[in-house]
């Protein structure tokens, strides 16, 4: 799996680019199932179809785009950006990015070294004051750079120290890796589940891919991934959750009660670790919108726990990928399905 | 040129050995004799065409950088700038730890868990961990040590000239007196690579009393000012407008005339020059002037972006009128000494 997630941590899919990184998961998967396409969105879509007995379907879910930086204006032969979804602008200075333009271009964000300020004027740089330097005039800029090019952090995948890993866009990269492991592991047996895996786009904008993928595919019901805070130097237990502890299962208005239930169950019939991640409201997640896509879509949500989210420098524990794909595979093959209630008054 | 190598060797200032190592390895077959000095100091010696007159050029080896000055009972690793470094260009790096280069990041915690206030506030470095994936402190203090030295994990980049990387302050001047090295000297020459000057000019002090020159160049990688036009701080110097030429600094005033001689060595050759804007930091010809009774001292610099930030920008157009400027100004030093 480590290997699985270092490709997908250094593609590049800031939301709305994310053609790299789909192309990356197509290549991976198309061997390994039994039908993979590319959706009129952008989402990839595979599916390992039921033997025997056919139950109905699942999709299991993942976001597959990053957050990103895209270019709005030149200053001389400087490029401005805005962000594509939410990052702390203090960890801009330094980065070494790169630009899609006419090619692929290395830059550094810079902002006005120190020395030349006043002390007053030393405090956090708004974006208005940072800029892009890639090291050229600015008649080559023009040349190679335009307005709406994604930008990327130009960071590789790196083990720290055994299982635990840092990389760029582990957000939501763990998640699918998680997928990719699944498909790949389940490719000859025999379900009674259709199981899609689906890589969608624009979670961190508006979960386009999510609702537009839930419509087509209408499943049974629906498992999604994705990440939630480690706890780290300055973030406690009271608001994150510890590495090595298993996945989180998600509870709360956006999740199928049913679908928690069984879940738990399943992993203590199993004995994966797992802990109860209460969200109690919005997930912030897929989750939200495919809920309520078409008639309603049962949905349950399985969070890995990353530190860092949203930087450069995420770092999250491979035991805790291992367990999430443990739990889903022996949920696949011990599921029944989500029953829906129905009285009939005149019965 | 050797910025690639250089650039991505780890010497923060007090632990330049492995730099040390790289220059004397690839300047054996070129020089006459190395020393070393307590400090560190390494001194290439160069028998010139004469004898009787002595030239030194600096250029320094150490880069800014960290040191670890604890371990927390989760693992987490507290550290110190080594050297000039504001906290800010800090955040959400990657950095190499000591001799069993353990790789870490300074974490910072997501943005969703900040308050508004805490992003619009500058991190101090006491309020910084680094998180190399240790799970408690017996395990971090088996592979990380108290007092070992951390810099940034920054692989160096070059395309179409444009250089990108960490130190070129000074690992580009220690790339020009590596190239050089090759050359005929008119006088004796002590190709002089430094220890300690980001924490205070310190192997400096000691080499200009132990070479004492007639006449010494200090080569270094110095910060540009060419940002954008909004903010009026000058426009100087700038990449691509070749090397920069010290008038003054916070360390030392240059003599007219040896100022007027790089002028006159640079437009008789065609290279193009400017002037580094006056009054702002130090190099190591701040101490080496005054050793001894005096050395007549000036500074040359390549312009680098970013300079003390985990990735400089650099041209190699830039570098190379330095390098040419320098060696054209050896040819005919005997005008100043």
């Amino acid at each position: 799996m480590k290997e699985i997630l270092e490709k997908l941590s250094n593609a590049a899919g800031p939301s709305g680019f994310e053609e790299n990184v789909s192309s990356v998961l197509f290549e991976m998967l198309k061997e390994k199932v039994d039908e993979i396409k590319k959706d009129k969105v952008g989402n990839v879509i595979a599916l390992k179809k039921a033997k025997g007995e056919r139950k109905g379907s699942v999709m299991l879910t993942a976001h597959l785009d990053e957050i990103g930086m895209i270019v709005t204006a030149f200053d001389g032969s400087y490029i401005k950006f805005e962000t594509l979804g939410g990052w702390d602008n203090r960890i801009f200075i330094g980065q070494k990015v790169i630009i899609f333009g006419k090619k692929v271009l290395k830059g550094v964000v810079g902002a006005i070294p120190p020395h030349y300020l006043r002390d007053k004027e030393k405090k956090v740089p708004s974006l208005e004051e940072l800029f892009i330097d890639i090291g050229m005039n600015e008649k080559d800029v023009k040349k190679y750079v335009r307005i709406g090019d994604p930008i990327y952090i130009d960071t590789t995948f790196k083990v720290l120290n055994g299982d635990i890993v840092t990389g760029k866009a582990l957000d939501n990269r763990a998640s699918c890796a998680v997928i990719c492991s699944i498909l790949m592991n389940i490719k000859n047996e025999e379900l009674k589940w259709d199981v899609y895996g689906v890589f969608t786009i624009q979670e961190e904008s508006t979960s386009l891919g999510a609702y537009t993928s839930a419509f087509k595919i209408k499943p049974d019901f629906a498992i999604v991934l994705d990440v939630t805070h480690a706890t780290s130097f300055g973030v406690g237990e009271d608001r994150a959750y510890p590495f090595n502890k298993g996945p989180g299962i998600a509870i709360g208005p956006n999740i199928h009660n049913g679908l928690f239930n069984e879940l738990k169950e399943t992993a203590k019939r199993n004995e994966i670790p797992y802990f109860i991640e209460p969200i109690p409201g919005q997930t912030g997640t897929d989750a939200s919108a495919i809920q309520v896509v078409d008639e309603g879509i049962p949905t349950a949500l399985l969070s890995v726990p990353i530190r860092y989210m949203h930087t450069p420098t995420e770092v999250l524990h491979m035991n805790d990928l291992k367990r999430t794909e443990r739990l889903i595979i022996s949920f696949l093959r011990e599921f029944d399905g989500v029953k829906e209630e129905v009285i009939d008054v005149h019965k | 040129m050797f910025i690639n190598e250089l650039s991505n060797i780890n010497g923060v200032s007090g632990n330049e050995d492995e730099v040390r190592k790289f220059i004397i390895d690839k300047l054996k077959k070129l020089v006459d004799k190395f020393e070393i000095d307590s400090m560190g100091n390494l001194y290439a010696f160069k028998k010139g065409k004469k004898s009787g007159k002595k030239i030194m050029l600096a250029a320094h080896m150490d880069e800014v950088g960290f040191m670890v000055t604890g371990i927390e009972q989760s693992g987490d690793i507290r550290f110190r700038p080594v050297g000039g470094i504001e906290p800010l260009t800090c955040l959400s790096k990657r950095v190499i730890i000591g001799k069993n280069k353990i790789s870490g990041v300074i974490g910072v915690k997501a943005t969703h868990l900040n308050t508004i206030e805490e992003e619009k506030s500058v991190p101090k470095f006491e309020s910084l961990r680094i998180d190399a994936g240790f799970s408690s402190k017996e395990e971090a203090s088996s592979k990380v040590n108290l007092g070992d030295y951390i810099a940034f994990d920054t692989e160096y980049y070059e395309e179409n000239g444009i250089c990108t990387g960490k130190g070129f302050d000074d690992r580009a001047g220690c790339s020009i007196l590596m190239d050089i090295a090759g050359m005929d000297f008119p006088y004796d020459t002590y190709l002089t690579f430094t220890v300690q000057e980001e924490v205070g000019l310190r192997g400096a002090r000691i080499a200009g009393n132990r070479v004492f020159p007639d006449i010494c160049i200090v080569v270094e990688g110095t910060g540009a000012g060419d940002f954008p036009s909004k903010r009026d701080i000058g426009s100087y110097p700038s990449l691509g407008s070749g090397p920069v030429i010290t008038l003054l600094d916070r360390s030392l005033i240059v003599q007219k005339k040896l100022v007027d001689f790089l002028l006159n060595v640079a437009k008789d050759n065609r290279i193009p020059y400017q002037f580094k804007r006056p009054n702002i930091g130090a190099t190591d010809a701040g101490r080496i002037h005054i050793s001894k009774t005096g050395v007549p001292s000036m500074v040359l610099a390549v312009p680098v972006r970013y300079i003390h930030s985990p990735c400089c920008i650099m041209l190699k157009r830039d570098y190379n009128n330095t390098l040419k400027l320098i060696e054209k100004g050896i040819e005919r030093i005997e005008e100043v000494i």
